[in-house]
C-alpha cells in the first residue's frame, strides 16, 4: 500500500477526508456498531459482564477481579452484520478489481 | 383491487407510493400513503432496498460484471441494469448509460421509439429506444412490487404514472405505450405538478381553510432535468371549493443537474487556474462532491463560508493523488443567485435559441438558465376567456397568483426560494398586490408519487380533484389552396381541433370541415399544439402560424376500406380518454371511423 510519510499533513488530511467519509458510510450500512458498556466515559462504572475479550483492566489493577472502575472506553461491539450474500461465481480473493482505462 | 399506486416516473428518479382503497373510509380522514423502498443492485452481487431508483439503465457487455452479479430477487438474468448500480457503473463507462430518457422521451426531433441510446455509444453496442428505457424502469418498479407484495399483484391494482405538465400529447401516448411494454394493466397518467399539489392536499385535510375562492395558487417543480410550472385556481362547484388547473408553461430542459454541473464546471475552472487539470472521471466525482458541498453551505443554519471538496486519487496512489478545491458560499450564492435565478423584471423573457440550419442532433436543453424570465414568460400568457374572472391579474396582464407550493430536491435551498419568493413579490408589488403565501409541502422528493396515489384514491371519490382538461390547444395543418409559387411552399394554416381544457372522458366533432381521403393510402396531416393560444374553438381556423404553435409530430391515418375506392370525404372527431390521452379520429359521413396515429418516425422538416 501506499506509503504516505512524505506527504504533507494537508494533502493526507484532505485525502482522509473523503477516505473517513467512505468508509463511515460503508461501516454503517453492513455493521451497526454498538459500545460494550453503554456509559459515560471518565464516570464510575461497574461491567456486567467479566470476559476479558469485553472488558479489559488497565492501571493498578489488584490481584482479585476488580469490580468497577473509571470507563476510559466504551469498546465497540458489531450490534447486527448485514453482509450482502457472496456470488458462488465469484472469486472471493479480489479485493478491488484491476481497472484499466481505454482512451 | 386494493391499492393505488403512485409512480413518479422522474428524469433521474423514479419513486413509488401507494395506498389502501378503503371502501368505508371516513372521506375527512387523511388517507395513508406510503413510500416503497425499491430493491435494486448496488453493486454487483448486491441488492438492497433504496428509497429512490435512479432512472438509469445500464446496458452490459461480457466485461462488465462478473457472472452471476446481476441476479435480482425476480430475475436470474437481467438483460439491463437499472437503478444505482447503472448509475454507479456508468460513470466509468458512459458509452453503455442511458439516461435521462425522459428528455429523449419528449424531444419530437428524434425517433423516439427507434433504438437510439445511449445517444453516444460505440459500435457494436446494443441500442434501446427512449419509450424501451422508460419501460424497463416501470418493469423494475411493477417487479419490486411484486416482489414486495406476494398478496396484491401489480397488474390487479390501480396505476397512475406522473408526467411532467409540459408533456405533449405524443409523449403522453408514449410514456403509456411504456407502461404497456411494461406489463401494467390499469394506468392513467396524471401531471407532476398536479400530484405535487395532492401531495400538499393529502397532508392538509383541512385545505378548504388554508385558501379561499378565487385565490390563485402556482406550481413551481424544479426536478432534476426539467422545470415545470402549472396555475391552480379555487373554483367554487355546487357550494363548495373545487380546484381547476388553469395553465401549465412549456418543456423547459434545466433542472438541478444543470445548476450543480454548473458548480464543478467552475471548481473545475479554478483548478485550471492553479495548473490542475481533471478528466472526465474526475469532473464526475467533482460534479457529486459539488451537489453534497453545495446542499451543506445551503442547509438551514449552516454557518461556513466555505466547503471543502476532494476527488480522491486514482490507482493506488490514493492519498498522493488526491486534488482538493473548495467551494465558497459567494460562489454557490452568485451561480445560482445570477445565473439560474437572477432578479430580473417582469417583462424579461428568456432568449429564444437561434436556430441554425446545422443544429446538433441532441437534447434540446433551455438556451436560457435563468429560471426566473421562464416565470415570468409563463405568468405573462395568453388569458383564455374560460379562465377570465378565476385567473387574478395585474394591470399589465401578469398572472398574480396568491399561493405558491414548491416541489423538487432543488428546492430544499432556501436560498433559491427565498430569491424566487423576492422575485415573485417584486412583480406583484408592481401591480398593486400584496406578497404570496407559501404552501409548506414536506418530502419535495416524494410529493409526485404520494400525490399520485392520493390522486388515485380521489378518482375513486374518497379525496377532491382537480379539474384540469387538456393543457394545449391542438391544431393539424392544412395547406391553403393558393396558386402555387415556385420555390415557396403554399401556406398554411392551422384547424383547431382540441381546445384548451378539453375535459377527460369527452369528445368533439370538429365542424365545417371535410377532407377527401384516398382509400388504401397513408395520408398525413402535420400537428400543432399552443400552451399560450386559450381562445381557439373547435374547427377555428389559424391564419397566421407564428411563435405561438410548436409543431409536434406529424399524424397519419391509412383508410382501408373493402366496400370504397377512390376518395372517401371525412370529418375529424376528438376523443381526450379517461387515461388523459388524446385521440383524433376521421369520421365518414356514415359513422365508420378510423384512428390517427402520430408518427414518431419522422419529423416534417421545419
Amino acid at each position: 500500500m501506499e506509503d504516505i510519510a512524505g506527504y504533507s499533513d494537508d494533502q493526507v488530511g484532505a485525502a482522509v477526508r473523503g477516505l473517513h467519509e467512505q468508509a463511515r458510510e460503508s461501516l454503517s450500512r453492513y455493521v451497526k456498531l454498538d459500545p460494550v458498556i453503554d456509559g459515560v466515559e471518565g464516570t464510575f462504572t461497574k461491567p456486567a459482564v467479566s470476559d476479558p475479550a469485553a472488558v479489559k483492566f488497565v492501571g493498578n489493577v489488584p490481584a482479585g477481579k476488580p469490580s468497577g472502575g473509571l470507563l476510559r472506553h466504551k469498546g465497540w461491539r458489531a450490534g447486527k452484520i448485514d453482509l450482502p450474500p457472496l456470488n458462488p461465481k465469484q472469486d472471493a480473493a479480489i479485493i478491488a478489481p484491476a481497472e484499466i482505462e481505454i482512451e | 383491487m386494493k391499492y393505488v399506486i403512485g409512480i413518479d416516473l422522474g428524469t433521474t428518479n423514479s419513486a413509488l407510493a401507494y395506498a389502501e382503497i378503503k371502501p368505508d373510509a371516513d372521506r375527512f380522514d387523511a388517507p395513508d400513503v406510503r413510500l416503497m423502498e425499491i430493491p435494486q443492485l448496488v453493486n454487483p452481487g448486491e441488492v438492497r432496498d433504496e428509497p429512490l431508483l435512479p432512472s438509469s439503465l445500464y446496458i452490459p457487455g461480457q466485461s462488465d460484471f462478473p457472472g452471476g452479479s446481476l441476479v435480482l430477487p425476480w430475475n436470474p438474468e437481467p438483460e439491463f441494469v437499472t437503478g444505482r448500480l447503472a448509475q454507479k457503473r456508468g460513470v466509468e463507462n458512459a458509452g453503455r448509460l442511458v439516461t435521462s430518457a425522459k428528455s429523449w422521451l419528449s424531444h419530437s426531433g428524434v425517433d423516439r421509439t427507434a433504438p437510439i441510446l445511449p445517444w453516444n455509444a460505440p459500435e457494436g453496442v446494443r441500442k434501446v429506444s427512449p419509450v424501451d428505457a422508460s419501460a424497463e424502469y416501470l418493469k423494475h418498479l411493477r417487479q419490486a412490487w411484486d416482489a414486495k407484495m406476494p398478496d396484491a399483484p401489480f397488474t390487479e391494482q390501480k396505476v397512475l404514472v406522473t408526467v411532467p405538465a409540459s408533456f405533449d400529447a405524443v409523449a403522453r401516448e408514449l410514456t403509456l405505450e411504456a407502461a404497456k411494454h411494461a406489463g401494467f394493466r390499469d394506468v392513467a397518467l396524471l401531471e407532476e405538478p398536479q400530484a405535487a399539489f395532492y401531495a400538499w392536499i393529502q397532508r392538509h385535510q383541512d385545505w378548504r381553510e388554508r385558501v379561499k375562492l378565487g385565490d390563485l395558487i402556482l406550481v413551481v417543480d424544479i426536478g432534476g432535468g426539467t422545470t415545470d410550472f402549472t396555475l391552480i385556481a379555487v373554483t367554487e362547484q355546487a357550494g363548495e371549493l373545487a380546484l381547476e388547473r388553469m395553465a401549465v408553461g412549456e418543456h423547459i430542459l434545466l433542472g438541478g443537474d444543470n445548476m450543480d454541473l454548473a458548480l464543478a464546471r467552475l471548481v473545475a475552472d479554478q483548478l485550471a487556474q492553479k495548473g490542475t487539470r481533471i478528466d472526465a472521471f474526475q469532473l464526475h466525482a467533482l460534479w457529486q462532491n459539488c451537489r453534497v458541498a453545495k446542499e451543506k453551505l445551503l442547509a438551514p443554519g449552516a454557518k461556513s463560508k466555505e466547503q471543502p471538496v476532494t476527488i480522491l486519487g486514482k490507482g493506488t496512489g490514493l492519498v498522493g493523488g488526491t486534488i482538493k478545491a473548495a467551494v465558497t458560499r459567494d460562489d454557490v450564492d452568485h451561480l445560482l443567485g445570477e445565473g439560474f435565478f437572477p432578479r430580473v423584471a417582469s417583462s424579461d423573457l428568456p432568449q429564444r435559441q437561434r436556430r441554425f440550419g446545422l443544429q446538433e442532433i441532441g437534447l434540446p436543453y433551455a438556451a436560457d438558465a435563468a429560471v426566473t424570465k421562464h416565470l415570468a414568460q409563463f405568468l405573462r400568457q395568453q388569458a383564455s376567456s374560460a379562465e377570465h374572472e378565476r385567473v387574478r391579474r395585474g394591470a399589465s396582464g401578469l398572472a398574480a397568483p396568491t399561493h405558491v407550493l414548491f416541489n423538487g430536491g432543488v428546492l430544499h435551498a432556501r436560498l433559491i426560494r427565498d430569491r424566487l419568493f423576492e422575485v415573485l413579490n417584486a412583480w406583484l408589488g408592481e401591480e398593486g398586490f400584496s406578497p404570496v403565501q407559501p404552501l409548506v409541502g414536506e418530502d419535495l422528493m416524494h410529493a409526485v408519487s404520494r400525490g399520485a396515489a392520493y390522486y388515485g384514491l380521489a378518482l375513486q371519490g374518497k379525496g377532491v380533484r382537480i379539474r384540469g382538461g387538456v393543457p394545449r390547444t391542438y391544431y393539424v395543418g392544412i395547406e391553403s389552396s393558393m396558386p402555387a409559387v415556385p420555390g415557396i411552399p403554399a401556406p398554411l394554416k392551422a384547424l383547431t381541433v382540441a381546445p384548451f381544457g378539453m375535459e377527460e372522458g369527452t369528445s368533439v366533432a370538429i365542424p365545417g370541415r371535410e377532407f377527401g381521403l384516398i382509400v388504401g393510402e397513408p395520408a398525413e396531416f402535420r400537428f400543432f399544439s399552443s400552451t399560450v393560444r386559450k381562445n381557439d374553438p373547435p374547427g377555428a381556423l389559424i391564419e397566421d402560424l407564428g411563435d405561438d404553435l410548436q409543431e409536434l409530430s406529424p399524424i397519419e391515418v391509412n383508410l382501408t376500406s373493402e366496400d370504397d375506392t377512390g376518395t372517401v370525404p371525412v370529418s375529424f372527431e376528438t376523443v381526450v380518454t379517461e387515461t388523459g390521452v388524446l385521440q383524433l379520429w376521421c369520421v365518414a359521413r356514415d359513422g365508420r371511423r378510423w384512428k390517427l396515429e402520430f408518427n414518431v418516425r419522422e419529423r416534417v422538416a421545419q
